[in-house]
């Protein structure tokens, strides 16, 4: 008897859809009160900090307020969204419905793509609007950025988006709860970050790809080292999801929890 | 209609050879041999621990046996084989369900997940509700029905796909009395075209239900027949006697040749009589015993249903 396989993908993409879709209008409004708060914190320091002679801060130029949108959503959102897909299997698992995926004609491989789409909707939809709102922002209070720039850092933002669920996606196939997928990710994350910090100089800063979104306002990249890099996201992204699918095909007692 | 256009006269089956699962160095599943080729209520009882979860774990293919196979319809069960997902409908015992979905965005979902396409899903769901009697709007939150319009709902979900076998774990426990029989009436209702192996902890339930029986320990199936059978089998000559004087009583039993088994079950002594004529042979014991002492009540033995598989389970473990 022949599966309408796009049948069962299309229910099972409304299914994550339909849980997903409850947390986008929070997490929207949270990245974009974020967003609000790390430029005019900018604007606040020197106040903030009355001791240290205002010749230090930098001129907030839209470079600068750019830059440091982007610094800061890379350090928040990576987490954010690693931690938004721990629940992706962990919590299945966790809440026992992992069997009604289970027992149901789908395949592992169409479980995790299709997880790791709505994941991935799920954090750019809030990212995209949180960047409009800066962008806007950062216009009404220092003036025009340079666009293409901006665009080029938004894009690789999206793409490292990508990478970071692609990790939150992984972790959460092999760990067996919500908290100990959490913990992981959280462990992960921050290690990435300290990786990603300690390459961020000289040469290795052209190709540290998870710091391109800061770094393009830096300094500029050839049209080869930003397609060697974007290669090195979606190559890293795919074979995390194919790490995904052949633990999560390779179970013998997939519903333990 | 049959929403998936099967095959006409298929075979329908269960069979489990020599199942073995092992859990490091403990052994759930010992050898477990059955055969379902026929339509009916295959009640599967056993003390906790017994195994019963594992064993249905198994045929679904959620586990992988250490050794054995499991046969649906005449194809092994292989987790890569996804049209295998649609013979069977399984609902385990601590299921979860997608709690912030309405219940009938929960059962068009899962009918989706099955493969019924758009055009044919409206129809199917309707006449599954109808069929399982979920009164309750279909726009509630599946979050705020009660256990037993969930245990409704998932029954519901399972038909969807019209699935030849169902496997129920423990589906009658914690309902009430009324949901309780309705469900029982609908697994009475499914048994006519469908092989309903179901496991429950109610033993009323499963005597008054079932066709067959498999009673489980300790990972090896010790008992397969009919409710009848096994009742027969256990009880087969033995008889009671109630006195207040019962401790010179049963010596006075033991000491009768004819007499194979002996034992007290609360103010009763149990004995089962060996002979070619029991009859004549309880009458003979009887009046000896009534020269000496008064007896209060004596008769056939008819044990309730708990000391039945407590007899069956103790009788293994010996």
């Amino acid at each position: 008897m022949k599966i309408n396989s796009r049948c069962v993908n299309y229910s099972l993409f409304i299914k994550e859809w339909k849980d997903a879709k409850r947390k986008l209008l929070p997490i929207t409004a949270g990245i974009i009160i974020f967003s609000l708060f790390t430029i005019l914190m900018m604007y606040a320091l020197p106040y903030l900090v009355p001791d240290i002679p205002s010749e230090l801060f930098p001129e907030l130029t839209p470079t600068v307020l750019s830059q440091t949108f982007f610094s800061n959503a890379n350090n928040i959102l990576s987490i954010i969204t690693v931690i938004l897909c721990v629940d992706a299997i962990a919590g299945e698992r966790e809440k026992n419905t992992f069997t009604l995926l289970k027992t149901a004609p789908v395949r592992d491989s169409s479980l995790i793509i299709i997880k790791t789409i709505v994941r991935f909707l799920l954090v750019i939809i809030p990212y995209i609007f949180s960047t409009l709102f800066a962008f806007f922002l950062i216009i009404l209070m220092a003036g025009k950025p340079d666009i293409p720039i901006f665009l080029l850092a938004s894009g690789f933002f999206i793409l490292s988006l990508l990478l970071y669920v692609c990790i939150g996606l992984l972790i959460s196939t092999f760990t067996k709860s919500q908290l100990s997928s959490g913990a992981v990710s959280v462990l992960v994350v921050f290690s990435l970050t300290l990786v990603s910090s300690l390459l961020n100089q000289e040469e290795a800063a052209r190709y540290n790809f998870l710091q391109i979104p800061v770094n393009v306002f830096s300094f500029s990249f050839s049209n080869i080292e930003i397609i060697i890099n974007v290669l090195l996201v979606i190559v890293f992204s795919i074979l995390l999801l194919l790490l995904s699918i052949v633990i999560i095909s390779s179970e013998k007692e997939p519903t333990k929890k | 209609m049959n929403p998936l256009q099967k095959q006409e006269n298929q075979m329908i089956g269960v069979k489990v050879e020599n199942l073995k699962k092992k859990f490091n160095s403990f052994f759930a599943l010992k050898g477990i041999s059955l055969s379902i080729n026929k339509p009916g209520l295959y009640g599967l009882i056993g003390p906790n621990g017994a195994g019963k979860t594992t064993l249905f774990k198994c045929i679904t293919g959620l586990l992988t046996p250490t050794e054995g196979k499991v046969i649906l319809n005449n194809t092994a069960v292989n987790r890569k084989l996804l049209f295998q997902k649609n013979i069977y409908g399984f609902i385990p015992e601590d299921v979860g369900l997608y709690e912030n979905l309405s219940a009938r965005d929960f059962l068009h979902i899962l009918a989706g997940l099955h493969g019924l396409v758009k055009t044919q899903r409206k129809k199917r769901v309707k006449e599954v509700v109808d069929f399982v009697g979920i009164k309750y709007s279909p726009n509630k939150i599946v979050r705020y029905l009660s256990t037993g319009q969930k245990r409704l709902l998932l029954i519901a979900g399972i038909l969807l796909h019209d699935p030849d076998i169902l496997i129920l774990d423990e589906s009658l426990s914690g309902l009430d009395p009324v949901v309780r029989s309705h469900v029982s009436n609908l697994m009475k209702e499914l048994s006519k075209e469908k092989i309903v192996l179901y496991s429950s902890h109610i033993l009323t339930d499963i005597w008054k239900l079932s066709d067959e029986v498999f009673v489980l320990n300790n990972g090896i199936l010790v008992e397969h027949d009919t409710p009848l059978n096994i009742i027969k089998k256990i009880t087969k000559n033995v008889y009671y006697i109630e006195s207040n004087d019962n401790e010179e009583i049963f010596s006075f039993l033991k000491k009768v040749s004819n007499i194979k088994k002996i034992e007290f079950e609360g103010n009763k002594i149990l004995f089962q009589i060996k002979s070619e004529n029991v009859i004549d042979e309880f009458n003979e014991i009887l009046s000896k015993i009534m020269e000496k002492h008064s007896i209060l009540s004596f008769g056939y033995y008819e044990p309730d249903l708990d000391q039945l598989f407590i007899k069956m389970v103790s009788s293994n473990e010996d």
